[in-house]
């Protein structure tokens, strides 16, 4: 890939990306293939775009305590990241200051993201299920949140391009669900990750039904698609446009041909794959055409200039030589093309959406910012028994889940649910193995032989079970700017405010009765689950179900933040259309997932990736 | 002489100034043989002693060091029915060795230095390379927890496509 760190635009653009992630890569790699000129904007830094720059981010996984999503990516104070390291609940009135976001509550939203080049694809897992139908129509099916613009025929072929685009590992057959279809002559273009040996264990105890409240609800551990290298598919299994002969060849690491061609199972797929073979943008922009295409590094965005007609005409951005250089070191450049697009996260796209112009632009709708969304997790815990002989932490972080809870008539009363069955030991739920050394060595005063005795009991016996939760669209939770918290270079930062009502409440309290029953399916007796929330827990929240007794809840942060700047079809209540074009500037784009009206279970890269081409289309049209 | 537990004693300074008496690594290594329950063979395996030996001697004075390793070397002169007696009582149950001892198993089984507690600092004083630390990548990776799963460390040592579909190899018999 061409980066210029220090360096100028070169020349004219046909179109301005601002965000060198995923979806600007995607739509990068779609323009410039059809010989368009694409300069792309990325504030963070270049690291990872040579393969012994990127081992340096696994060297600095190795030496993180703890070992956090943004633990190999250093802190950029030019252009921060939430890092979500230490989670604070919220007193009413004093906002957190203490990350990079501003967060005003009621309730922590405690997810991070990436500012550098291949974004949060950096530490992202990699699972990428489509939507299910019903998903895109949450209004007129269930009466809640609001309906799409599209529905799943619309996006299907789209969800098709994107699993080859990104290389997405999968059975179709496993996904066909809740209406989900694919193409007869299409698969995806690697083989699914196989299930590991503690989810093919828990199978058997698990596939069946269970029993909640004399309801009998089926269940059973699926596999995931992930966006990992596994064995490939021939390239007939694209379908119908593209026979050729001969495999689909997995994408290795950036800067070398002999490594990633395969999930190694490292089992660090959050925070890093240390082979890259989890996909990531950089593999994208890597593959970008060099005489079509500058990738200017270090240089943030900080306002849309609107012209005449509402049309956008220029990007103003200011490129900081290192990341210790003093702010007023550094000149603002506008650079100027036909079109605009703004990738550069739903919290960032809103940021510089409000900071722009007099008083916020693209914001007729006022639903810029609102509508903030994440997929609230639920942790449950448990020590299986002993012949099940787990064998936990290894492979990717899941490589199954429980698909059953996905759609339902339920989702009038509460949050539809995707349900991980984790690989790595209680992991988010108690940080292990760091917390069992402390609880072991400082607490029990365990030493010698004992104390390895009881780590080779316990630690490949823990099981979590997460449920993803669904969050429905409340104009309440919103990205501000507010001038009392500036960030470097002149920016805003962020300003969160966040609470998770009570139909996604509901879903929780769903999910910890199904935890109850799945885990006494599996034959785990109550004094085994260590399932438990105070108010001192990081996300607690009350909850008093209708008829029920209160009880304590609590969340931590998928890293996925959706719903900012969402689509819709007209411009009072929506800032973009189907295309994810601006209903108030006619050449500005804004992608990603802040362009989503609702949440639903599904982790939101492969749609965004889908919507992100579907875009690329429409911007093809308009630049004729 | 076993030195008796020092709940009601002063601080290092009432010692005499202690010096490291010969071979302090063997020493060191049998000492971290007996709290971690890998044997001296294992832990010579990893190839980390003479890295955790030196993070603990730049970490803690030498009156210190040499208080620690003299307890050991005055146990290991016992017969050894009296060795885990002796060790919680006058290692880990002595108020200046006993969380010395236990950053050393958390530095065997993590790779990770924790700062010593507050109460610990107060009666011996703060260093500056006292700090809670991963001491380096291969420490990290070499971390004795991994091995006591039976697992690779996360992020390191992979396994290869497809491992994790396979039914875990059996772990050693119990430690004794």
């Amino acid at each position: 890939m061409t980066i210029h760190p220090g360096g100028q635009p070169d020349g004219e653009y046909d179109v301005i990306i601002i965000g060198g992630g995923v979806i600007g890569a995607l739509i990068a790699q779609k323009l410039t293939a059809q010989y368009k000129r694409v300069l792309i904007l990325e504030a963070g830094r270049a690291v990872g775009s040579t393969f012994p720059s990127y081992q340096s981010y696994v060297e600095n996984f190795y030496a993180s305590i703890p070992k956090t999503p943004n633990a190999p990516y250093p802190q950029n104070l030019k252009a921060p990241s939430p890092l979500a390291i230490d989670v604070h609940n919220i007193t009413p009135g004093t906002p957190d200051l203490s990350d990079y976001t501003v967060e005003t509550g009621p309730l922590p939203f405690g997810s991070t993201y990436q500012r550098a080049l291949g974004g949060t694809t950096l530490h992202w897992m990699g699972f990428c299920p489509r939507m299910v139908p019903n998903d895109f129509n949450l209004q007129s099916v269930y009466g809640r949140g609001v309906d799409w613009p599209i529905d799943y025929d619309d996006i299907k072929d789209y969800y098709c391009d994107a699993e080859w685009a990104i290389g997405v590992a999968g059975n179709k057959a496993d996904q066909e669900r809740f209406g989900i279809t694919f193409p007869d002559d299409y698969d995806y273009p690697m083989e699914r990750i196989p299930l590991s040996w503690s989810d093919q264990q828990l199978q058997r105890y698990i596939d069946g039904e269970v029993v909640i409240d004399g309801a009998e609800h089926p269940v059973e551990i699926s596999s995931l698609p992930h966006a990992r290298n596994s064995i490939p598919r021939p390239l007939a299994a694209r379908g119908g446009r593209a026979k050729q002969n001969g495999s689909y060849q997995p994408v290795p690491a950036v800067g070398t041909q002999n490594t990633g061609e395969r999930c190694e199972g490292n089992a660090s797929c959050i925070p890093i794959c240390p082979v890259q073979a989890k996909y990531s943008a950089l593999k994208t922009l890597n593959q970008l055409p060099e005489e079509r295409h500058t990738l200017l590094t270090q240089a943030v965005a900080t306002e849309l200039l609107v012209g005449e007609n509402g049309r956008i005409n220029g990007v103003v951005y200011k490129q900081y030589p290192n990341e210790s250089a003093l702010d007023f070191m550094v000149a603002p450049v506008t650079v100027k093309a036909t079109l605009y697009v703004l990738a550069a996260h739903a919290v960032e796209n809103a940021k510089l959406l409000l900071a722009s112009g007099a008083n916020g632009i693209a914001n007729s709708s006022d639903q810029v910012g609102r509508n903030l969304m994440d997929h609230p997790f639920f942790i449950t815990w448990a020590l299986a028994p002993r012949h099940l002989n787990l064998g936990q932490w290894r492979g990717p972080g899941a490589t199954s889940e429980i698909p059953n809870f996905r759609d339902g008539a339920f989702r009038r009363e509460r949050a539809a649910t995707r349900i991980d069955v984790g690989n790595w030991g209680w992991d988010v739920a108690t940080f292990p193995p760091d917390s069992n050394i402390n609880a072991f060595v400082y607490g029990q005063h365990l030493y010698g032989p004992a104390l390895r005795n009881l780590i080779a009991d316990e630690l490949p016996r823990q099981l979590r079970i997460g449920y993803v939760l669904e969050q429905l669209p409340e104009s309440t939770n919103r990205v501000t700017i507010d001038r009392h918290y500036m960030g470097p270079l002149g920016t805003y930062r962020p300003v969160l405010h966040y609470d998770i009502s009570d139909y996604t409440r509901a879903g929780m309290a769903f999910a910890w009765k199904l935890s109850d029953a799945i885990f006494d399916k599996i034959g785990i007796p109550q004094d085994q689950i260590f399932t438990q929330f105070d108010e001192n827990s990081t996300g607690y929240m009350p909850y008093t179900p209708p008829g029920g007794t209160p009880m304590s809840l609590a969340y931590i942060g998928s890293g996925h933040h959706i719903g900012t700047h969402r689509m819709g079809v007209q411009k009072s209540d929506s800032v973009v259309n189907r295309n994810m074009r601006s209903w108030d500037h006619e050449n500005l784009y804004i992608v990603g997932c802040g362009a989503f009206p609702t949440s639903a279970t599904s982790n939101p890269t492969l749609t965004a990736s889908a919507l992100a081409l579907m875009a690329a289309d429409d911007m093809l049209k308009q630049l004729g | 002489m076993i030195q008796e537990p020092a709940a009601d004693r002063a601080p290092s300074g009432d010692y005499p100034p202690l010096r490291i008496g010969p071979d302090p690594l063997a020493r060191f290594i049998s000492l971290s043989a007996a709290l971690t329950g890998f044997s001296q063979a294992e832990l010579q395996g990893t190839g980390m002693a003479q890295e955790y030996y030196t993070v603990m001697r730049s970490t803690l004075s030498e009156p210190l060091v040499g208080r620690l390793l003299l307890q050991w070397t005055l146990i290991e002169a016992l017969d050894a029915y009296l060795h885990d007696e002796y060790l919680t009582n006058t290692i880990l149950g002595d108020e200046t060795l006993g969380p010395m001892a236990r950053n050393l198993i958390t530095l065997w089984y993590l790779g990770q230095w924790w700062q010593l507690p507050v109460a610990w600092r107060q009666l011996h004083g703060a260093n500056a390379q006292d700090t809670t630390r991963v001491v380096s990548a291969q420490a990290y990776e070499e971390g004795l927890v991994w091995v006591a799963m039976g697992v690779h460390p996360q992020g390191a040592k992979q396994p290869g496509y497809g491992s994790w579909a396979l039914e875990p190899a059996p772990l050693p018999e119990k430690a004794t």
